[in-house]
């Protein structure tokens, strides 16, 4: 039987500078990463052996790890080399991409100034799991068990590990449910995102989002407001109640690794993939390649 | 790689039931605690070899790991052991504890995790008594803190959990930077919480307060300095404290297992006297956890 586990898949990961060999690319257990969730990370995907979007990924590394207060010790232009590099060494076309920054092993409490700032490049085959017929069933959402929380409490401007601790539990309650992931609500009661992904809806021919006032303002989501107000679509960013779910007539996902991904239902509320979204899947792959 | 700080400590680190040489204790870096901050801990300390308040934090450990949705494969009881072999095969007398619990790898990297394994591991290093009683007594500063603490609905705040402590290192770096030696965190009211890892009380009047413990972790510590300050005849109070409150006090003070109880003289432009209360919960305190001096 073939391994999958993520500790020994062939080839290598970019670590500090170095390829190391993958079943080798280790930690220390007592890291203050591990201990004290001091790590930020991406998610880029490589089509045709392209990294999509690699500038915009990285440079919102840098800015996820300044908000943590860690400084990387390389440059945006040697984490995109590095990306590409990685990519070239593992030889995969369609993939997906980890960058990681996180502290080290030498201090160990709340304060760690003094840690090393290490980064970490993993990248693994990632297919087209579902045609767009497939995809166009759409997927089932529950309500969340947490609600994304304010800003003066989370630094949510950061793609940062210990911010979804709340995701992972909230998207393991919904799938014992059923459901395929969560909507969460933000701390103020009003529709946020899904665990991982952002969230769009269709009404009358015009999309709305939430106002990204409290999570991440994702790259794939600004990739699709900008697709839409291309084709003249026109893009509400405003403040969505729960109460309004049963108004809308489309919905779907977007995040780097689901790319779009249509939305069937919503607790209650059902909804049908239709127009809008396709033609929006239709230009999300056409710009990616 | 070159070895450092905690990387290369003499002796052992027990994980998942072995003894693993403590520069060998390696973990691969697709594990998902790194990558999702799905891991909880805990912080004991032996003091003359003898591991104190084991069985709460051991208990702590595993209803932390069951709120972030993780079964701890050991018992408390094993765990109890499994700290006190420890301790033993360090031959440690006065040491930190640190019982962790986090996602490892598994078939994939992504937000859910449930067929991730969950380990156990027990680290301890040495921790004498850094400062006397008479070097306490003079208090440390505290400023505001950057971050509050957040709402119940945002927050598994029951649980030791790696992903809480991320605002608290951001607001300790803030209070260093600024000549602090530690931020007072409000919560998401607004009104006082902790310190970013140890809990606040105050002194009036002879008695004490401190927040109620409903947005942030109830500290072993300071249940025993509550229980302690009960014995002694010490009226607490536990409610919500607002900062406007805070010129009102006497006397202020940390607790936490590393913190122990630590006087606070400043919180920002108000000024406390560690004085009789203060000291006598440490005398108490001290005796009870069995430190020598």
């Amino acid at each position: 039987m073939e391994n999958t586990s993520y500790d020994n898949l062939p080839g290598y990961i970019w670590m500090n500078g170095e390829f190391i060999k993958w079943a080798d690319a280790k930690v220390h257990v007592i890291n203050h990463a591990m201990h004290y969730a001091s790590s930020v990370f991406e998610g880029n995907r490589a089509y045709n052996g392209k990294v999509f979007k690699l500038e915009e990924h990285t440079a919102r590394l840098f800015k996820s790890a300044d908000i943590l207060d860690m400084k990387i010790p390389y440059t945006k232009g040697e984490i995109n080399q590095a990306c590409k590099d990685i990519l070239t060494k593992q030889n995969i076309k369609s993939a997906y991409m980890r960058p990681i920054v996180w502290r080290g092993s030498e201090q160990m409490g709340i304060s760690a100034q003094d840690t090393k700032i290490n980064v970490a490049i993993a990248v693994w085959d990632w297919p087209s799991y579902f045609s767009i017929e497939d995809k166009m069933k759409g997927i089932r959402l529950t309500a969340a068990l947490y609600q994304r929380p304010a800003p003066d409490t989370a630094p949510f401007r950061a793609k940062a590990a210990g911010l979804y601790m709340i995701c992972t539990l909230s998207k393991h309650a919904a799938e014992a449910k059923g459901f395929d992931d969560a909507l969460m609500l933000d701390y103020q009661g009003n529709i946020a995102e899904s665990t991982g992904s952002n969230i769009f809806f269709v009404k009358d021919g015009e999309l709305h989002t939430p106002d990204p006032y409290c999570f991440l303002n994702g790259i794939t989501r600004q990739t699709i407001i900008k697709l839409a107000e291309d084709a003249g679509i026109k893009v509400n960013v405003r403040t969505i109640t729960p109460d309004e779910l049963a108004t809308f007539d489309e919905c779907f996902l977007c995040g780097t690794a689901i790319e779009i991904m249509p939305v069937r239902q919503i607790d209650t509320h059902n909804y049908t993939p239709s127009t809008i979204t396709k033609q929006l899947i239709e230009a999300y792959v056409e710009l990616h390649g | 790689m070159s070895a450092s700080g905690f990387e290369n400590k003499p002796g052992y680190i027990w994980i998942n039931g072995e003894f693993v040489k403590w520069n060998e204790s390696y973990e691969h870096i697709l594990n998902h605690a790194m990558h999702y901050g799905s891991s909880v801990f805990e912080g004991d300390r032996a003091y003359n070899g003898k591991i104190f308040k084991l069985d709460e934090h051991s208990k702590r450990l595993i209803r932390s790991a069951e709120i972030l949705g993780m079964k701890v494969p050991y018992t408390a009881d094993e765990i109890n052991q499994a700290c006190i072999d420890t301790l033993k095969k360090q031959g440690f007398t006065n040491a930190y504890v640190r019982p962790y619990v986090w996602r490892g790898v598994g078939d994939g990297l992504s937000i859910a995790g449930d067929n991730n394994k969950i380990n156990l591991l027990i680290a301890m290093w040495e921790w004498p008594s850094y400062y006397s009683k008479d070097e306490l007594m003079q208090g440390i500063k505290l400023c505001f803190a950057e971050y509050k603490r957040p709402s119940p609905a945002t927050a598994p705040f029951e649980a030791k959990a790696a992903g809480l402590y991320v605002i608290c290192t951001l607001s300790k770096h803030k209070a260093e930077a600024k000549g602090y030696s530690d931020a007072l965190m409000l919560d998401y009211r607004g009104n006082v919480a902790e310190a970013t890892s140890a809990n606040i009380f105050f002194v009036k009047d002879g008695e004490l307060h401190t927040p109620k413990a409903d947005s942030f972790l109830n500290g072993i510590t300071r249940r025993t300095v509550i229980a302690l300050a009960k014995d002694a005849n010490l009226k607490v109070h536990e409610g919500y404290i607002k900062p406007e409150e805070l010129g009102d006090f006497t006397e202020c003070f940390l607790t936490g297992t590393a913190a122990e109880i630590t006087p606070v003289s400043v919180i920002e432009d108000h000024n406390y006297k560690p004085a009789a209360v203060t000291a006598q919960l440490m005398d108490a305190y001290y005796k009870l956890v069995g430190k020598t001096a």
